[in-house]
């Protein structure tokens, strides 16, 4: 168990800079999930926690110690893998048992703790298969086991559930949040899924371009967007975002007019979301029907 | 599926299908069959002006041995023109450049398929154009400072010759195999406790299995049949098998001594079929190399 | 859920399951000031909430 604390974190790859100065604080047994679309640097600071990649500049701490000089099996984290990574070669049981096995814990407590890890994801019954024997799932709860059987201090978590069919997804994302409410193991998850972030974190940290765009809980991300980024990003749909200008508390743009507004005189964007409103007799916007949608829930 | 397949094709295809494979297969194993035939019987018959047929009754061999056929060409060229020397002499060869250039081949080859350089793939293209030119080019420019140098006529030169030769061959195809296994898995070993080297041999190598195997053949039987380096660079003492059977050939004013060749011909060939027998299954699946992801 | 065009931008809002809208029919929407984020028009920076 540890905490995790981010100075100034820094990727460049020559002039390409990945990921701008970073700084966050991931308490001890926190579920930080970081969230942006491809290409934003989250899946690149959780390599560079783990220490598959080299920081360009900044520190990583992990438990209060600078880890930025050591190499992953000395970082004490365990990962899982967006296409698990499983070893093809060995059965899930020596899968399971690898970690113990290459860090010399005592043969002893192989057998007792492999069990348990297989037992905590319901694996029991596919000890003896290969992980090409199994379905998407089941390699996804292997490279789970795996990486609990260790009690290492922190998880990392890379798209694990993206290779999964959208039923599967359900399931196991309600897994991997059980898991954490039981080990209370401080996990970093990154995905582009907001609803995997939004349904899983305690905090989220919304990612584009390299750059942090906010930090907060799933609840603040959406109900206080920092940006219009995070407003377009997070929801489902999106919030409306509409070019218009604000003169006296009045927002005016085509076929929109809305009064009671509190901010400064000039070009503005407004957001708002889809659900929050609703069609009525008369209001604020007045406009033909471009297009019907018939929603589950709307 | 195959067999539902070959169920449903008409009897008169059928039969095309298996009378072409059956012509193909005497076509392909009639040089040696004829060679393992002939190796049994005399010069004089194997190689007879008056009638090839000869070849197959073999009347002087009956007439000179009193047997159909005869073990002479195997001992003369075994027991007295010593070819277990050369035999002795290509399995050290053949062993030590097969060790070699898998140990450079498949540490060179997994640094290349994971490094993030481009320099990795300009070493390749290197390695490629040395690998296109012929060997004896090279040779011809080694001969003589291996003169000065008073290594010419050693094994060790040339096996490090024929290493020279092999090793960009054997670093590409690695390097391919290497890149077909996800980059995943290294990092999950590394993750899990592995240091760089652990994940390669504990992770990487048994999955790489058939890839080694595969290459090692490669390179197996480049050393194993290679002419040009060891005809140019070894005496006559240290001779490996294939210039011994040239050497036998050159000397065919000696009556006899074309069997020889043609014995010591079926005693080189033997052991590839053995060879190729055992490792059928792994070169197989190191060929098709989507086999060899997870 | 009903789309309109309104301030340069595509804009959806919540529509009762019994609603029947035809394409081109003119609508309007509630959209109360309590429930909009105003943000920079050039930054994109959140400016208040009301």
């Amino acid at each position: 168990m540890a905490d995790i604390q981010l100075k100034s974190l820094t990727k460049r790859w020559g002039a390409f800079v990945g990921l701008k100065p970073m700084d966050l604080h991931i308490g001890d047994g926190e579920f930080l999930v970081l969230l942006g679309p491809s290409g934003c640097g989250k899946t690149t600071t959780m390599r560079m926690i783990a220490g598959l990649e080299d920081a360009s500049g900044g520190d990583i701490l992990i438990g209060g110690k600078r880890v930025n000089d050591l190499e992953p099996k000395d970082r004490d984290i365990a990962m899982v893998f967006q296409s698990y990574g499983l070893y093809p070669t060995m059965t899930v049981y020596e899968n399971i048992r690898f970690p113990l096995k290459v860090r010399g814990i005592p043969e002893a407590e192989h057998h007792d703790r492999v069990m348990r890890a297989a037992r905590t994801v319901e694996l029991t019954e596919f000890l003896d298969r290969k992980p090409a024997a199994l379905s998407g799932g089941q390699r996804q709860r292997v490279a789970l086991a795996r990486a609990i059987v260790r009690k290492p201090k922190v998880f990392l978590m890379d798209e694990p559930l993206s290779n999964l069919d959208a039923k599967l997804r359900v399931s196991t994302r309600a897994q991997i949040k059980n898991l954490h409410h039981e080990l209370r193991t401080t996990t970093i998850y990154v995905t582009h899924d907001q609803i995997e972030a939004m349904t899983l974190a305690d905090r989220v940290v919304v990612m584009s371009r390299g750059e942090v765009q906010q930090v907060g809980t799933p609840l603040e991300i959406y109900d206080r967007p920092a940006n219009t980024f995070v407003a377009g990003f997070i929801g489902s749909p999106a919030m409306n975002l509409m070019q218009g200008t604000l003169k006296g508390g009045v927002f005016e743009a085509e076929h929109v007019r809305i009064p009671g507004l509190a901010g400064p005189d000039g070009p503005v964007t407004l957001g708002f979301r889809a659900e929050d409103a609703s069609i009525a007799a008369t209001g604020e916007i007045a406009a033909p029907i471009y297009a019907m949608e018939l929603l589950g829930d709307a | 599926m195959s067999t539902r397949l070959a169920d449903r094709r008409p009897p008169a295809m059928q039969a095309i299908l298996i009378g072409f494979l059956a012509l193909w297969l005497v076509i392909a194993a009639f040089p040696f069959l004829w060679t393992l035939w002939g190796s049994f019987k005399v010069e004089g018959d194997f190689f007879s002006k008056a009638d090839w047929a000869n070849a197959l009754r073999g009347p002087l061999t009956r007439a000179e041995t009193g047997g159909a056929f005869t073990g002479a060409g195997y001992h003369g060229a075994w027991i007295q023109e010593s070819f277990w020397r050369a035999a002795i002499n290509t399995l050290i060869v053949v062993v030590s450049v097969v060790t070699i250039s898998l140990t450079f081949g498949t540490l060179g080859g997994y640094a290349l398929s994971r490094s993030p350089y481009r320099y990795a793939f300009w070493l390749l293209i290197v390695a490629l154009v040395f690998r296109a030119m012929p060997p004896i080019a090279l040779i011809s420019g080694y001969l003589l400072p291996f003169y000065q140098w008073n290594l010419w006529g050693h094994l060790p030169t040339a096996i490090i010759v024929l290493v020279a030769i092999n090793q960009p061959f054997t670093l590409w195809m690695l390097t391919s195999f290497f890149r077909n296994i996800p980059k995943d898995l290294d990092e999950s070993a590394m993750v899990d406790g592995c240091s760089r080297f652990q994940a390669f041999r504990h992770v990487i190598i048994p999955v790489m299995w058939p890839g080694v195997i595969t290459t090692g053949l490669f390179s197996f039987l480049l050393a194993y049949n290679d002419f040009a380096v060891t005809a140019m660079l070894l005496d006559k003492e240290n001779q490996t098998m294939i210039p011994k059977i040239a050497f036998f050939l050159g000397t065919t004013q000696t009556k006899g001594n074309v069997m020889f060749a043609v014995a010591a011909v079926v005693s080189a060939t033997a052991p590839l079929f053995l060879l190729v027998v055992f490792f059928q299954r792994q070169i197989v699946s190191g060929l098709t190399a989507g086999a060899v992801k997870g | 859920m009903a789309t309109v065009q309104a301030g340069g931008a595509l804009v959806a809002v919540k529509a009762a399951k019994d609603f029947q809208g035809r394409i081109g029919q003119p609508i309007a929407a509630h959209v109360p000031a309590r429930i909009c984020h105003l943000f920079d028009a050039r930054t994109g920076v959140r400016l208040t909430r009301t």
